[in-house]
């Protein structure tokens, strides 16, 4: 039965699934600084009308959850006594959510049900009031269920009928069955609704008249704060009604519901949540597209996330340890125990592969030093010396750098002049990246797990919580079997070794790589055009050349004229139909930039497709590719020929 | 409860061939043939044509379905029309074909579109079955969304007096070769299965018990079921005994992640079926069912989903419990993975694995 099911793995959890969990497990699980990103959304003077637009998994329905009045009663109830609710409580309290009682009536909807099939059921004249009609009978029982949640009382006839209502809409008003209270409207709704849905299922086959006319969606006029009472009384200063997957619903009917919300100017705040597919060729592929919202704004919550770095990263630490605590294991309180500490490459098990590397270094540094082959000796000689034999690889890598950006690859005449350890020295302070890059190609190179520790895998994030999670999932069964498995059972050890946690993230990254041909039709083209860009990156790469582009070209960039030109001629409509679903589904993170005097749209490989393909996780370098290119090379993948 | 098809029966290959063979002159059959790129959709009508041709009234309908421009099935446009040469060499060239669009105006769309239901309606008059004395339809080569449709569609148009038969040519393994490509993000009520009755706000509270009906290699579209249907009560259907009998155990082994970790599936609420008698199965089903009802029922109204991973025969007994819980007032409902098409493993087809099976639906005796 429902309630709290204990998940032996709480990673396994999908974030999207605990918008259905119990509210305990919610509060749990569910980390409240993901809300500061939309504070000024929660108006109770200046209604709105606002986009949340995201990846999948990127948080948005969560946060949607997070106002539900199930959660909010919760959050009364333990009010600050909970560790785990406490900021969520705070947060409330401070943006006017609650007080001592709920200050929001939340309404929900999802638009994933099927609506967008009317359109193909219904001849068209009919499917507009169908439609609206639908989602109004669904609207009223949603936000009756709401208000009883709200006032704190059972959802049954008696408590309805003590919701009244100031004014009812026009429409309404013709019909005898809807009296001013809730009781009658609920009756009214719950009818409507079977009777269409048994309409909708007959194929055309039975009949359904309306009992009014719907011609837009005038049960919003109802639940605004000022016209709903409980027991004659106002009872919340705010609404909220949220349509949840917005882009489940056709084109038509999107802007159908868009142009009825600005002609009602109805009196609450609407939230929209959508993937970002649903924001059409050219907005998807650069924000210079995004004409025609001037009545209301956009949130893309994968960008909000990305410009808040640092915040975003310090979520998941909490979100990972909110999970382990969930799991509930004796000696096991945050995810960093799952994590073995111990460095590869000052690991005694891998002596052997630095050494060889080491020598292998020396050997290119030689060969990269223009004829005068004691040109670094003395650089050398200073690196030998170091005892820490991790710092002695990475320096070693890095002259090795060095040499090789500095060699001209041709035999000079004259002898060239000895590089001095202080010119080593300024060079490496110098770079903002220290070392990361020399660690990154002297472990790639010589068999050394690189992708391990909780920083690799907040990077391998790419923003996107539900991606952290799958990551993380793996490496947490690792750590409690061998929890399990462990000896002294006094002293459990969660440690994952650094080579288990990359062979768990290159599973999880395999998983995804296969799953692009489950998920799409021209899954072999999307990978062979991924691919592409992975050749060309690991070109790139093994230049070992690129130490301030983070080791390696991990995207590419098209102007913002380009982008026009692919979203309008039809020549590129299948680039255009690739990079979207790229896009959409987030095998790219895309970036805006200035540079050069021109406007760039820079689509990085997602980081697990780096993790993949041994590639850096830093966002560095990036290749222009202008839309002829982009042309050609999907010819060469066979996507033409598969259209 | 009473199930309403209690007394159907199964008969398997030369059973089947003797079944018919025995029919007088004057019994006339129709019998639905899907075209497709299976290799098992020739079997039935093949075996029962060339044992008993001569003794039997029978007339051939062609069913092809178009799944859409971009359909990854589309590959396989040589395999369907070898299908077609090897049966036309038997039955001839001018069989009646009916084409069915599986999708709608727009071609972009990833899911099969509902007007499938829309299309059989339109296409499939009454008139064509009214002078039969028996309607068959093959499903051996149909995708699951059709034959759904199209088995609810006839068995709602026969009369008291006509009989009602599915034919499948089966082997649980090859089955576990074709597998799905573009799927759907979400799965969604089945179209034509009161896909939106099932889905209404107002019985968005209901207690809902899942019954997926498990197969192999279906653990995305798992997870995407469990996720849209959030049951309180998992009741997953284990194919025993099967043609392999450590399918089971395999199914078991491959999902037991899923089954534990994510759906804290209880051990006792494990269901085990024949693989081979959809007619028990689809017995079980209902029991289970009426079982939960009576147990939920001072909880609240309870909702039936089942869902359909499994072999055509495991998946039949699904459909049969849902039209007949539907007629006796449960609210029930198939949930489902859309998908753009199929992707099959031609080299492990094995013909001496398949068996040919005729499910003969019947309220009365046989």
């Amino acid at each position: 039965m429902k309630g709290e099911k204990m998940n032996k793995n709480p990673f396994l959890i999908k974030y999207t699934d605990i918008t259905q969990s119990p509210a305990a497990s919610f509060l749990s699980l569910f980390n409240p600084k993901t809300l500061d990103s939309i504070n000024s959304y929660i108006s109770t003077e200046l209604f709105t009308i606002q986009y949340f637009q995201s990846s999948p998994g990127a948080g948005k329905t969560s946060i949607f959850r997070a106002f539900s009045p199930e959660i909010l009663k919760a959050l009364l109830s333990t009010k600050t006594s909970s560790e785990t609710s406490k900021d969520l409580y705070l947060y409330m309290y401070n943006n006017g959510v609650i007080d001592d009682k709920i200050q929001t009536l939340t309404i929900s909807l999802s638009c994933a049900k099927n609506y967008d099939i009317i359109d193909e059921l219904v001849s068209s004249g009919r499917s507009k009031q169908i439609l609206f009609s639908l989602l109004n009978s669904r609207i009223i029982i949603s936000a009756l269920r709401s208000v009883c949640t709200v006032c704190g009382v059972d959802f049954n006839d008696e408590t309805l009928e003590k919701i009244s209502f100031i004014n009812l809409p026009d429409e309404f008003l013709a019909n005898e069955k809807i009296q001013k209270n809730g009781l009658s409207l609920f009756k009214w709704a719950r009818q409507e609704e079977k009777s269409i849905c048994s309409f909708l299922d007959s194929f055309g086959e039975g009949t359904f008249e309306n009992t009014i006319i719907h011609s837009t969606l005038v049960a919003l006029q109802l639940f605004s704060p000022q016209n709903i009472l409980y027991n004659d009384e106002p009872f919340v200063s705010n609404t909220i009604i949220i349509f949840d997957d917005f882009h489940k619903l056709s084109v038509e009917q999107r802007n159908r519901i868009n142009n009825s919300l600005c002609l009602l100017r109805p009196q609450l705040n609407v939230w929209i949540g959508q993937r970002l597919d649903a924001l059409g060729n050219h907005a998807l592929i650069s924000s210079d597209g995004m004409d025609g919202r001037e009545y209301n704004s956009s949130v893309i919550l994968d960008d909000s996330w990305s410009k808040q770095n640092s915040h975003f990263h310090s979520w998941l630490q909490n979100i990972a340890d909110r999970r382990v605590k969930m799991a509930n294991i004796d000696g096991l309180t945050e995810f960093n125990s799952c994590l073995d500490t111990l460095r590869p490459l000052s690991d005694k098990n891998y002596i052997k592969n630095i050494e060889k590397g080491i020598k292998e270094c020396i050997k290119n540094i030689k060969d990269y030093s223009n004829g005068n082959s004691f040109k670094y000796d003395d650089v050398i000689n200073f690196i030998t010396q170091k005892a820490d034999i991790e710092e002695r690889a990475k320096l070693m890598m890095e002259l090795e750098i060095f040499a090789r950006v500095n060699s001209n690859d041709q035999f000079e005449l004259c002898i060239e002049p000895t590089v001095t350890i202080d010119e080593f020295k300024n060079y490496i302070e110098k770079k903002d990246s220290g070392l990361l890059v020399a660690e990154y190609y002297f472990s790639i190179r010589n068999g050394i797990p690189y992708y391990y520790g909780f920083e690799k895998l907040k990077k391998l994030s790419s923003y996107n919580i539900e991606q952290f999670l799958s990551f993380c999932s793996n490496i947490f069964d690792l750590s409690i079997t061998k929890s399990l498995s462990s000896k002294n059972r006094s002293n459990l050890s969660f440690a994952v070794s650094a080579k288990e946690q990359e062979l768990a993230i290159k599973t999880t990254s395999e998983k995804r790589w296969n799953d692009i041909l489950r998920r799409f039709e021209q899954g072999e083209q999307i990978q062979n055009f991924l691919m592409h860009i992975v050749n060309m990156s690991i070109e790139s790469r093994d230049k070992y050349r690129n130490s301030y582009s983070g080791g390696a070209i991990t995207g590419i960039a098209i102007t913002q004229e380009d982008c026009r030109k692919i979203v309008k001629s039809e020549k590129y409509k299948t680039v255009l139909q690739l990079l979207n679903c790229c896009i959409s589904a987030r095998y790219f993170e895309k970036k805006e930039v200035e540079q050069g005097g021109k406007s760039w749209v820079v689509l990085y490989l997602n980081r697990w497709i780096c993790a993949k393909f041994n590639l850096p996780l830093s966002y560095g370098g990036w290749k222009s590719f202008n839309a002829d290119k982009l042309y050609d090379v999907l010819k060469t993948t066979d996507w033409e020929n598969d259209q | 409860m009473k199930c309403k098809w209690e007394n159907s029966v199964t008969l398997i290959d030369d059973s089947i061939i003797n079944h018919f063979c025995e029919q007088k002159k004057e019994y006339k059959i129709i019998y639905f043939l899907g075209v497709g790129f299976d290799p098992r959709m020739n079997n039935g009508l093949n075996s029962i044509l060339s044992h008993c041709s001569d003794k039997i009234n029978m007339d051939i309908i062609f069913i092809r379905y178009n799944e859409g421009a971009n359909s990854i099935s589309k590959k396989y446009h040589k395999e369907v029309k070898e299908n077609i040469a090897e049966i036309e060499c038997i039955v001839g060239k001018n069989i009646k074909t009916i084409e069915l669009n599986m999708r709608g105006a727009n071609e972009d769309e990833t899911r099969p579109s509902p007007i499938i239901m829309k299309e059989i309606i339109k296409k499939i008059k009454k008139d064509y079955i009214t002078n039969y004395d028996e309607i068959i339809v093959d499903i051996s080569a149909m995708p699951q969304i059709l034959y759904f449709n199209l088995i609810q569609y006839l068995l709602s148009k026969i009369n008291d007096s006509q009989n009602f038969g599915i034919i499948t040519c089966e082997s649980s393994g090859f089955d576990d070769n074709i597998k799905i490509s573009g799927e759907n993000e979400t799965a969604n009520f089945l179209c034509g299965f009161d896909m939106f009755s099932a889905d209404m706000e107002s019985n968005s509270q209901d207690l809902k018990v899942w019954i997926p009906m498990l197969g192999k290699n279906a653990s995305s579209s798992l997870e995407k079921i469990f996720r849209f249907v959030v049951p309180d009560e998992i009741c997953p259907v284990l194919p025993f005994p099967s043609q392999n009998a450590r399918r089971c155990d395999d199914i078991l082994l491959e999902y037991r992640e899923i089954l534990t970790n994510q759906f804290s599936v209880d051990r006792k609420n494990l269901i085990y079926a024949s693989e081979f008698d959809p007619i028990q199965t689809y017995i079980r089903l209902c029991n289970t069912s009426e079982y939960y009802k009576k147990s939920f029922s001072i909880l609240g109204q309870t909702k039936f989903i089942f869902s359909v991973e499994s072999s055509k025969l495991m998946n039949l007994s699904a459909l049969l419990a849902f039209l007949d819980l539907k007629s006796n007032d449960f609210s029930t409902g198939i949930a489902i993975v859309d998908n753009a098409g199929y992707e099959m493993n031609k080299e492990a087809y094995n013909a001496c694995n398949c068996n040919l099976y005729y499910v003969r639906i019947q309220e009365k005796l046989f």
